[in-house]
C-alpha cells in the first residue's frame, strides 16, 4: 500500500459549450431537426499527479489554465471524461467561503446550515458555536439576520465555521485569500495549523509568495496539462517565465541569479512584518566572468509604483563576479507599510553603459504589519509630542 | 445515511421551514389560508352547479383540495429543488438527493398544519372517522408521498435541462387538478372522460382515503394497493435514473 491520498491517473475533463443555448423545451418544437452545435472546450488533458499524506501541494497557472476545474473534478463536482480518480480520507473542498449561506437566516442559523454543509454533525457545531462566534467577533449578532451583516462580517463568520471543519484532505482555492491583510494574515495562520496538523492540503493560488512559503511541492498547469512539476521554487520560476515570456534583450545570464530574503534568525521567508531586520541575498552562478559590475535592486508595488531602490553605484565597489557566490544587502528596519512588493534585478557594468541582466519580478515579498489603517509605502520614523 | 446527510437534510427543512415560516408574520397562517380560500372558492361554484348531490361536501371538497395542495406542494418543490441550491452544488459534495428529499419534506410540514383545519371541519360537521380510517388517511398520503417523491427525481433533474419545465409543469398540475375528482364526485362523470379520469392514479388513491374517512366505506381498495407498488417501483426507477444523471448535471448550471 502506497501512502497516497490522491491519485489522480489520466483525467480529461472537455466541456461542451453551445453555440445556441437551447435550455428551454420551446427550442425544441420549434426547431425540432435543428442539431445543437457546440465548442468543445478542453479544460483538463490527461492530468497524472498523486498527492501524499500530509503533503502541501500548490497548483499554479494563469487564469483559465484549469486550476478550479481540476479542484472540482477532484472534489467531484464535476465528472471527468476520462481517467480515474480515488481519494482516501474525508475531503473537504474549501471552493468559496460561506457556501450555502442565506441572507434571510439569522447568524446563528447560517452557522448550523454551513456547519452542516462543510460536514460537521449537530453536535459538533452546538460545542464549536461559541468558538465560532467568539472567533468571528460577532456576539450581541447572533440573531441579526445575515443580509444585515457587512461584508467584511460575513467572511469573517464564514472564516470562523470554516476552520472549525474536520477533514484529512482539503482544497483551498485562491478565494480564500481575498480581504484584507489581516484577514489574509488569519487565513496564512489556518494554513500553518493545518499543515502542522499533518493534514493534506492542494493549494491553489496566484499568489508567489504564498506558494513559495507553504507548498512542499507544485504543479503547473498550462492549457489543461501539467507543464511542470517540483520544488516550488523551480515551479514558479518556470511559471513567471511563462507568464512574462522571455525577457527581450536576454543574455542568457537570467537563470544564473537567484534572489531570495531572510530575516534576522537567517530563515528564507517571503512574508515579513515591518519594522523586522532583512537581508536580501543575491546568488550567482556564472561561467563568465563580470568585470566591475553594479547592481541594482528596484522594489515596487504589484501597480509598478516604485517605492525604492537599493543600488552598489557609487557606494560600494565589486571588482568582479565570478563562479558561485553570493553578494547580500542588510536591511536594519523594513520600513514598509503592509502590502505585496516585488524586487526587480538590475546587473550593469561599471559606467552603466551596458545591461548584463535585467529580470522583472524576480522576487515577491509581503509585509504584515500589527498596525492597521496606515496609508501609502512607508512609516516616517519620529515621534508625537505637544 | 448517516449521521451528517441527517444532521444536513434537518439543516435543508430547518432553513425551509424558517423562511417559510419565522419571515412573515402571516408565514404559518399562509400555509393554511391558500388552500382554504382555493377551497372556499370552489364551493361557491360547485355547490352551486352540483346542488346536493354529495353528502358532506364540504368536507369531501377541503379534503380534496388539501391532498392535492400536498402532492402539488411535493412536485413543485421537486422541481425547483436542484436549481435552487445550485450554487452550493458547485462549490460542494453534499449528497444530492438530500436537496431533492428536503425540499420535500417541507410539503409533509405544511400538510400537518393543514390537518389541524380537518379536524376542526370533521368536528364542525360531528364526524368521529374510526382508528382504521385515520390508518387508511395516512397510507393514501404515504402513498401520495412516494408518488410525489418519485416524480420529483425526474423532474428535478430535467429542470435543470429544460428551463421553462416550470409552465409546462404549472399547466400539468392544473390540468391534473380537473381530472381528479376533487371539485365533482367520480359518479358524475359518464362516458370517454370516465377512462381519463379512470387513469388518473390521483382518483384511486382520493378516493380511498376520502371515502374511509368521510362515509367509513372501503373503496379502490386494490387499485390503491397497485398504485402503491406502482410508486415504489416507480421510486427505485426514478432514483436510479437521478443517480446516473445527477454526475454530470453540474455543466448543466
Amino acid at each position: 500500500m502506497s501512502d497516497n491520498v490522491i491519485e489522480v491517473k489520466n483525467v480529461s475533463k472537455t466541456f461542451k459549450i453551445p453555440v445556441e443555448r437551447r435550455s428551454q423545451l420551446k427550442d425544441y418544437f420549434v426547431h425540432p431537426f435543428k442539431k445543437a452545435k457546440y465548442n468543445t472546450f478542453v479544460a483538463l488533458k490527461n492530468v497524472n499527479f498523486t498527492v501524499k499524506k500530509g503533503e502541501f501541494l500548490g497548483i499554479i497557472g494563469r487564469n483559465g489554465s484549469g486550476k478550479s476545474t481540476l479542484l472540482k473534478v477532484i472534489s467531484s463536482i464535476y465528472l471527468p471524461n476520462s481517467g480515474s480518480i480515488s481519494v482516501k480520507g474525508k475531503l473537504i473542498p474549501f471552493l468559496e467561503l460561506g457556501v450555502g449561506f442565506n441572507p434571510e437566516l439569522t447568524a446563528k442559523d447560517n452557522v448550523f446550515l454551513n456547519g452542516a454543509i462543510l460536514g460537521l454533525t449537530r453536535e459538533q457545531v452546538r460545542s464549536k458555536y461559541n468558538d465560532i462566534i467568539e472567533f468571528s467577533e460577532l456576539q450581541g449578532f447572533e440573531e441579526t439576520q445575515l443580509k444585515n451583516f457587512s461584508s467584511g462580517m460575513q467572511v469573517r463568520l464564514a472564516f470562523s465555521i470554516a476552520i472549525q471543519a474536520e477533514g484529512d484532505i482539503y482544497l483551498l482555492d485562491e478565494v480564500l485569500a481575498v480581504g484584507d491583510l489581516s484577514f489574509q494574515q488569519k487565513c496564512f495562520d489556518m494554513f500553518r495549523k493545518l499543515k502542522k496538523e499533518g493534514k493534506t492540503i492542494i493549494f491553489v493560488s496566484h499568489s508567489m509568495g504564498a506558494i513559495e512559503e507553504f507548498c512542499d511541492r507544485v504543479i503547473l498547469l498550462e492549457k489543461g496539462m501539467i507543464k511542470g512539476e517540483g520544488s516550488a521554487f523551480n515551479v514558479v520560476q518556470k511559471y513567471s517565465e511563462l507568464s512574462f515570456g522571455k525577457e527581450e534583450i536576454s543574455s542568457g545570464l537570467e537563470k544564473n541569479f537567484t534572489l531570495k530574503l531572510y530575516n534576522s534568525n537567517n530563515e528564507e521567508k517571503s512574508i515579513f512584518t515591518s519594522h523586522e531586520e532583512v537581508r536580501i541575498s543575491l546568488n550567482y552562478n556564472l561561467k563568465k566572468d563580470l568585470i566591475s559590475p553594479n547592481i541594482d535592486f528596484i522594489v515596487t508595488r504589484e501597480d509598478g509604483t516604485i517605492v525604492s531602490s537599493i543600488s552598489t553605484y557609487n557606494t560600494f565597489d565589486i571588482d568582479k563576479l565570478f563562479s558561485k557566490g553570493e553578494i547580500s544587502f542588510y536591511i536594519k528596519n523594513l520600513n514598509l507599510l503592509p502590502s505585496e512588493y516585488f524586487i526587480s534585478l538590475v546587473v550593469y557594468n561599471k559606467d552603466n553603459t551596458e545591461k548584463f541582466v535585467s529580470i522583472e519580478r524576480i522576487k515577491n515579498f509581503k509585509v504584515f504589519s500589527s498596525k492597521a489603517g496606515l496609508k501609502g509605502f512607508f512609516e516616517f520614523e519620529g515621534e508625537w509630542r505637544k | 445515511m448517516n449521521k451528517t446527510d441527517k444532521d444536513l437534510l434537518f439543516e435543508f427543512v430547518k432553513t425551509d421551514f424558517t423562511l417559510r415560516y419565522n419571515n412573515s408574520i402571516l408565514g404559518f397562517l399562509w400555509v393554511v389560508i391558500k388552500p382554504l380560500l382555493t377551497f372556499t372558492v370552489m364551493y361557491i361554484v360547485f355547490s352551486i352547479l352540483l346542488g346536493n348531490t354529495v353528502k358532506y361536501y364540504a368536507l369531501y371538497l377541503l379534503l380534496g383540495t388539501i391532498m392535492y395542495t400536498f402532492f402539488q406542494e411535493i412536485t413543485i418543490n421537486g422541481l425547483n429543488s436542484l436549481l435552487q441550491k445550485k450554487d452550493m452544488m458547485l462549490k460542494v459534495n453534499f449528497k444530492r438527493y438530500l436537496a431533492v428529499i428536503g425540499s420535500t419534506l417541507i410539503a409533509l410540514i405544511n400538510l400537518l398544519f393543514n390537518l389541524v383545519v380537518i379536524i376542526i371541519f370533521f368536528a364542525f360537521n360531528r364526524i368521529l372517522p374510526s382508528f382504521l380510517d385515520i390508518l387508511i388517511f395516512f397510507f393514501g398520503i404515504i402513498i401520495l408521498y412516494i408518488l410525489g417523491l418519485a416524480i420529483s427525481f425526474f423532474i428535478s433533474i430535467l429542470h435543470v435541462i429544460f428551463r421553462d419545465l416550470q409552465h409546462i409543469w404549472d399547466i400539468f398540475m392544473l390540468v391534473l387538478f380537473y381530472l381528479t375528482p376533487i371539485v365533482y364526485p367520480i359518479t358524475l362523470i359518464k362516458g370517454k372522460a370516465f377512462y381519463l379520469i379512470d387513469a388518473n392514479p390521483l382518483t384511486h388513491i382520493f378516493n380511498f382515503t376520502r371515502e374511509a374517512l368521510i362515509y367509513n366505506k372501503f373503496e379502490s381498495v386494490y387499485s390503491t394497493l397497485i398504485i402503491f407498488v406502482i410508486s415504489l417501483i416507480l421510486l427505485y426507477i426514478s432514483y436510479r435514473f437521478f443517480s446516473s444523471k445527477i454526475l454530470k448535471i453540474a455543466e448543466n448550471f
